[in-house]
């Protein structure tokens, strides 16, 4: 779990009264507060990544750690989705086309 | 067809006459492999835009493998080097098209203060039946964001994260490369993380303005 759903989901077991208008966390308001969450402060812009995809790619398909091997490509995968899109294409292509 | 190793592929395709006609052949093979698999979740085989569309990224693919061969350092296999390039551009393709027609002016109207997040758009007359403590939060959140981001940047943000619309597809429409923008969205997503933490305002204070439902 994010650290973001740990906490309501704390708050939803230490029950509180449920109030007939009360409001929940707008859903745009959301993803930037866990955008903003995720942030750190090196990470590899797109290019960095594109340039070692096919190395990250194949660790993955190995299955070697590449959380620990890679953490700043992984990293931006998680919150890229446009490179997280091309990693995942790659990576079918790797699972389905024989060596 | 054959299996090169990493240094004969390229030996092949910097060679002449056969050899090469041979090389691009299978090169041409294994980007073709590759494709349905990279286009999968959008477009399947049977569909009939399928093969111009093969058959204009395999194209490219090929020329850019060409020009780009002395950047290859075989940290990987030479084919996979190859696939991501196709994929790059696969996909590159696909969004311009899927993305055509749209228009970042289509984005939410900003108000008065340049607050383009749809929900932070609140109006702040006062109300009985309104929820000030969200309302509070919320304008709170609003008034951060507009000292802290440029228009552009808040306009990009609004535009990827929330429209989900691609990387390369604003960035073309605001006239940067996608890495630039990458990294102007990197710089607001620090400022603000900064300005929240300036503010001594975590995350848990935001989620507590709200219902826990």
């Amino acid at each position: 779990m994010s650290l973001s759903e740990k906490i309501k989901d704390l708050l939803k077991r230490l029950g509180s009264s449920k109030e007939e208008n009360a409001m929940q966390m707008p859903a745009d308001v959301q993803k930037l507060i866990e955008m903003v969450e995720n942030t750190q402060e090196v990470e590899f812009s797109c290019e960095d990544v594109y340039n070692i995809l096919d190395q990250y790619t194949e660790l993955v398909y190995h299955g070697d750690d590449s959380a620990e091997l890679m953490p700043l490509v992984e990293h931006h995968i998680e919150i890229c989705p446009d490179c997280r899109e091309e990693f995942e294409a790659l990576l079918r292509i790797l699972e389905a086309v024989p060596a | 067809m054959t299996d090169r190793t990493n240094e004969e592929w390229i030996a092949d395709l910097k060679s002449e006459g056969e050899q090469k006609e041979a090389a691009l052949a299978d090169l041409r093979s294994v980007i073709a492999s590759g494709l349905p698999y990279a286009l999968s979740n959008y477009l399947s085989p049977d569909n009939p835009q399928f093969h111009s569309l093969a058959e204009e990224v395999t194209q490219d693919t090929l020329l850019r493998v060409l020009d780009h061969l002395d950047s290859f350092e075989g940290r990987s296999r030479f084919t996979t080097w190859v696939h991501k390039i196709a994929v790059r551009i696969a996909l590159t393709e696909l969004r311009r098209r899927r993305w055509r027609d749209f228009s970042l002016d289509s984005l939410v109207e900003e108000n008065e203060d340049g607050v383009s997040f749809p929900s932070l758009m609140i109006d702040p007359s006062p109300n009985p039946d309104t929820l000030t403590q969200q309302n509070d939060m919320l304008m709170r959140i609003g008034r951060l964001i507009n000292e802290e981001l440029t228009d552009k940047q808040r306009q990009a943000m609004v535009a990827t994260a929330i429209e989900g619309v691609p990387l390369e597809e604003v960035a073309r429409r605001m006239d940067m490369k996608r890495n630039a923008l990458y990294k102007l969205l990197h710089d607001a997503r620090l400022r603000l993380k900064k300005r929240l933490a300036n503010e001594g305002l975590t995350i848990e204070d935001v989620w507590a303005a709200f219902d826990r439902g």
